[in-house]
Formats: C-alpha cells, structure tokens, sequence
C-alpha cells in the first residue's frame, strides 16, 4: 500500500504558527524532531536545508521570526509543511495576510511545488490564485457550487454542477 | 536513553534562551530553591554525619567503649565508677580485645602559657593512636617506649590547638610545654582533619547519642520548608506554563507526544534547579560554619560536616526530582484531545487558566504546611522558653565566680590543702574590702556544676540508700544564693582554718 503524508499549511492562524524562540533552522525542523523512528541528526539537517532551499530561505537559516518580514515567515511556514516531504499539501489560504507582491512569490512557489509533482489542495478566496489551480470546486455555503477544469491551454472547461460535483466526490 | 538525551540536548539548548527572556520567573525560582536546598542540604550533611557516616577512623566498626557501671542489685546502674587502679587491671587482663587504650579526659591549665588557657587533655597509652591512626602535620604520635609505667611525659598536640596556643610553631617539636603541674615535652601535632575521640559502648553510639533526635527534628522541619516552596514554586511554573501554552500547542500539533512535552518542560526546569542546586550547596557551606559556630558544643561531629560524595548525590537527585515534578505538572496543562482549540484561543485573552481546584489545593497545601511548622516551631520554643525562665531556685544577679587553681608545683596533700585554704581566706577577706564587693563566700565547686562528684550515702544499717553530688561550702555560701533552707540552720563560721 502506498503511504502517503499529509501536510497542512493553515494560515487562519498564519504566522502564529511559528514558535518565536526557535531560529528559523529548528521551526523547520521541529516536526522530524517529533518523527518515530527518530531521525539521524544528519538527515535532519539536510531536510530542512532543501526544503528552505524550495522556498529560497536557505540564508535564513540562523534567524530569528521576529527578524523576518510576513512572506518569509509564511514561506518558513510552508518550509516547515514541505520538510517531511509531503505527497499531499493542503493549503488554506496562504496568501491571506500578504501583500500582492509576497503572496505571488508564494504562490509561485506553490505553482513549482505542484509541477514538481506535489498534489496541492488549497482554499483561497482570491480568484487569481485560484485560476492557478488545474480543477477549481466552487463552494457556495459550505456546499460545491461547480467545478472546473482547466484544458491544455489553460483556460477553464465546465464540468459539472452542484449534485454531479457532490456525486464525484 | 540515548534518544531521550538527545532531545533533553536539544531542549536545554532551546530553553537556555527562553529562560533568558523571562528573567523574573527565573530569578523567583532560583532564589526561593536555593535558600530553601540550602537548609536542605546543610541538615541532610548532619544526619548523614550522624546516623550513616561512619567515623573518621580506620575500622570504626570495630571500634568500642568500655565504661565500668555499678550495679546495685535493684536493678540501678550507676555509671563512672571507674577507679584507676581498676582500670589498669583491665588494661593488663583484657582477653577480649586487639588493641587497648585507657582514656582519661580532663581540663588542664597550660601553665607556662601567658593566658594559662584551660585546655582539653586527653591521657591516653600509644594503642590509642594506633586504634585511630591520625595522619600527623608534624612529628609524631607516642611510641611503645611511652607506654605505662614508662613515666615518659610526651605531649601530641590538635592541630587546632597548635595554632590557636601556640602560634602554629613549626619548630614546636622537642619544646617542652608545662600542662597542668608536669612539664611535658611536644612529640607531633596531628592533621588538621584528625578529630580526638574525647569521650570514647560503640564509639558511634557514645559519641553521637542522643543528638539524632535533634537531626531529625532539624530535618523535618527543612523538608516543610522545601514542601512550602515546592507549592510556591509550583504555582510558578503552572504560570509558565500558561505562558507556553501556544508554544506547546503549536508542539503538539505538529506531532510532539505528551513525553516530548515534557522534556520541553523538564529542560527548562532541570537548568533552574541546577543553578538552584549549585547556590545550594554555597548556602550549605555557610551553613556549615554557622551550625558549627551555635551548635558545636550541642551536636557531635559538627568539625565533620561539609560537601562530600554523599551530599552531591542527594542534591543531584532532588534537584532531578524536582525538576521532574515541575515539569510534569506543567506539561499536563495541554489538552490533546483540543489541540486547535488551544492554538487559536491563544493570543486572545482565553489562554489557560489554571484550575480553581488546582490553585485551591496549592493554597491548601501552602496554609496546612506552614500551620504544621508553626506548631511544631511553637512547641520547641515553648519548651526552650520554660527552660530558660524555669526559676532556678537560688539567687544568680550580681553574683561573679572566680576560679583559683593549686599553685604551681603543689602536688596534692593534706598540707597543700590546708595551704589552698588560707589563700582562699586571704582572697576572701581582701575582696571584701572592695567597696562594690557586699560578700564573699568559697566553694569546691562552682555554683552550678554540671558533672559528677558524688558520694553513696547509707543508713543506720550499712544499706546503701543512693548517691548524691555534693559540694564542700562555707557559712555565706547560703546567704549570697538566697538559698532557703527548708528546717535547721546553715553553717556557723569556723575560726580556725586548720
């Protein structure tokens, strides 16, 4: 059976999700802390050394959060989801408390995660971001509205409506 | 194990910054285990020294004292008896033992000394020395040659007293040095670490007796003091821990199980009490030296008391099991079963209270072990209270005592009595000229005398009703005292001091 890791990148709780007395280094590498078997010190260093390289934080290593502006700390964040090496991100809102220019670059990053062959699933109010996405399911009160798909091109393609959405979930 | 130490590693590393970020909380903490470690271990030290230590000499165990009781056949025992030609007959019949030393302990003038200091003599026979092997600071301890019957008058001297008398000399040996009437001659001086066994049953139980008793009680009541502080510091770190709720949260939610928690904790509280434990022991230190200027003529082998293996394994260990304690009542405070819940209240004034039921019962706790202390501190002051204002049954204001010592050179003998009672009387008849001098009266004894100088009285019949101390006094001895006589009269003035 194929094992698949799960991780959630929340940001309804954005940057508080960051432990302020850790350095940039240990935030990231807090969750191979916790892993059962543990983890060679070796390992951990070289998986949280690649995972900032992916959100280009490497040189950051030795900071602290408060020494950082909000992208990189949203970026520390999804370092910090990406450093079990996830199959699977689940992204709420992750441009929500950015600027226009930070929420690109993360967005970018996500755009590269995902052509690098990571299943990325991602709430957004934020329309632009959300036409990144390869299929789009509209939610309407809690309940799927629609859903798209987006063809070779790129431009949306129709699928379903409400019930059928429903069905093939 | 090694996993555990590893993320201790980690931790220690991590709370040794975050400690730093809350310097009150830390200081509070240090502060209040320090003092009350401090007391701990000072008190530990001495119950240790009295109750598990063995003596400071080689074969302790082994070690006995023989004392001459008296019978009387009903059942009472009456005890130094001892006479001195019955004692050498142990010494020359003893069957029982490897080694045999007679000692006599006695206060002697150092008469050739400019303040006559009344020193410590211990008359001992060259086995007591091979039974308690003192390493020596100069010369040597007595040989075979200095046995009995030897009339060889060798003196070793403490290495206390050679400093404190003798202006630590080191060219003392060879001197002669005149103790009492006899001039002796000074053969060594033992290390300062040597204790003399002044009052050799075994020789732990004689020398410590009943002094446990006070250890104990010295001991329970710093565990109530240590007890108090637990909950004061406690209530400090449930504080602390409501201050790292979010981080422990955040912990929590990205996969740390309960025991990484507390190792979080545990890092945090184990740096505090380390620090706590080191001051501890400098608390102790000037606790040893306090203990042994009130109390060193109370406690027995106060001299003893000081930092060893001992005393560093016990703090060790509580400054382990009290980090362990403060970290697990700390690290109980996240709720797993609401991870999200405590990540979002945080941050928002819902941050985690402290249970009433918890603060209720830390202030329980608190009032009921400060209430037992008090009690028990009542109790003893009461007791100490009624000794010192017990009246003692005679007059004590404004009366001075003053010693006269057998002149030099004046061996005893009925002459050298009749000698020691006219220079009494001259003494006497010239203080009463002083104007503030109002009587005069002599005595054999001081007034209170705490020692033994007893004679067995009988009745009509040769039966033995019991012995009594006595003290040999003249006519205004009752007077001066207020003494009240309870039917007769006190003694009329003799004339002739003959």
């Amino acid at each position: 059976m194929q094992k698949f890791v799960i991780a959630i990148l929340d940001s309804s709780f954005k940057s508080s999700i960051i432990i302020d007395e850790l350095s940039v280094f240990d935030n990231v590498a807090l969750p191979l802390r916790y892993r059962e078997p543990a983890m060679l010190a070796t390992d951990i260093k070289n998986e949280v050394l690649s995972s900032l390289e992916k959100v280009y934080m490497s040189h950051r290593c030795d900071h602290k959060p408060n020494q950082l502006s909000g992208g990189q700390q949203q970026r520390i964040a999804i370092a910090r989801a990406l450093v079990g090496n996830p199959t699977i991100l689940l992204v709420d809102e992750p441009t929500g408390n950015l600027d226009s220019k930070n929420g690109d670059a993360v967005m970018a990053m996500l755009a590269k995660l995902n052509a690098e062959g990571m299943t990325i699933c991602m709430v957004t109010h934020d329309p632009r971001y959300a036409d990144m996405a390869k299929r789009k399911l509209h939610l309407l009160d809690g309940l799927i509205a629609d859903e798209y798909r987006a063809d070779e091109n790129g431009a949306d393609e129709f699928v379903s409506n409400e019930a059928s959405a429903q069905e093939a979930l | 194990m090694k996993r555990f130490l590893r993320s201790l590693k980690f931790e220690l590393s991590l709370a040794k910054s975050t400690l730093l970020n809350v310097p009150g909380f830390s200081a509070t903490v240090i502060a209040t285990l320090s003092v009350t470690l401090g007391a701990l271990i000072c008190i530990f030290s001495l119950n240790h020294v009295l109750m598990v230590k063995s003596l400071p000499y080689p074969n302790a165990e082994n070690l006995l004292v023989v004392q001459h009781a008296y019978a009387d056949g009903e059942g009472n025992s009456f005890s130094g008896y001892q006479s001195a030609p019955g004692m050498l007959l142990w010494y020359k019949n003893h069957k029982i033992f490897e080694k045999f030393s007679l000692v006599f302990d006695n206060k002697q003038l150092v008469a050739d000394h400019p303040e006559q200091p009344n020193a410590l003599i211990n008359f001992v026979m060259p086995d007591y020395f091979s039974l308690l092997k003192p390493e020596m600071h100069l010369g040597r301890v007595l040989n075979a040659t200095e046995g009995l019957d030897t009339h060889k008058t060798v003196v070793v001297l403490s290495y206390q007293t050679w400093q404190k008398w003798f202006q630590s000399d080191v060219n003392i040996i060879g001197n002669k040095t005149m103790i009492g009437h006899i001039s002796y001659k000074v053969i060594g001086v033992t290390a300062e670490s040597f204790i003399a066994a002044a009052n050799l049953r075994s020789l732990k139980d004689v020398i410590v007796g009943d002094s446990t008793e006070v250890a104990l009680l010295l001991l329970s009541g710093v565990i109530g003091l240590l007890l108090i502080a637990i909950t004061n510091v406690t209530n400090l770190f449930l504080s602390r821990a409501a201050q790292k709720q979010r981080t422990m949260a955040i912990q929590a939610a990205l996969g740390a199980k309960p025991n990484h928690l507390f190792i979080a904790m545990f890092a945090e509280s184990l740096i505090l009490t380390v620090i706590a434990g080191i001051l501890g022991l400098l608390v102790a230190g000037w606790g040893f030296v306090l203990l042994s200027e009130l109390a060193a003529t109370q406690l027995p082998r106060i001299s003893e008391l000081g930092v060893d293996n001992a005393t560093l394994l016990f703090t060790g260990s509580i400054v382990i099991l009290l980090a362990a304690i403060f970290a697990k009542l700390s690290s109980r405070v996240v709720k797993y079963d609401k991870p999200q819940a405590q990540l979002q209240s945080s941050g928002k004034g819902r941050g985690l209270q402290v249970s009433k039921r918890t603060r209720h019962v830390l202030i329980a706790v608190q009032v009921a072990l400060a209430t037992l202390l008090l009690a028990g501190a009542s109790i003893v002051i009461d007791q100490a209270f009624e000794t010192v204002l017990h009246p003692l049954g005679f007059n004590e204001e404004d009366v001075y005592y003053l010693r006269v010592d057998r002149p030099k050179g004046l061996s005893y003998s009925p002459e050298s009595l009749v000698g020691m009672n006219l220079l009494t009387l001259n003494i006497k008849s010239e203080l009463e000229k002083l104007p503030q001098v109002v009587n005069v009266s002599r005595s054999i004894k001081p007034f209170i005398y705490k020692g033994s100088n007893s004679m067995g009285l009988t009745d009509r019949d040769e039966k033995r009703v019991g012995s009594y101390a006595f003290n040999m006094v003249d006519h205004d001895y009752f007077d001066i005292l207020e003494l009240p006589l309870v039917q007769g009269r006190t003694f009329t003035e003799q004339k002739d001091p003959r």
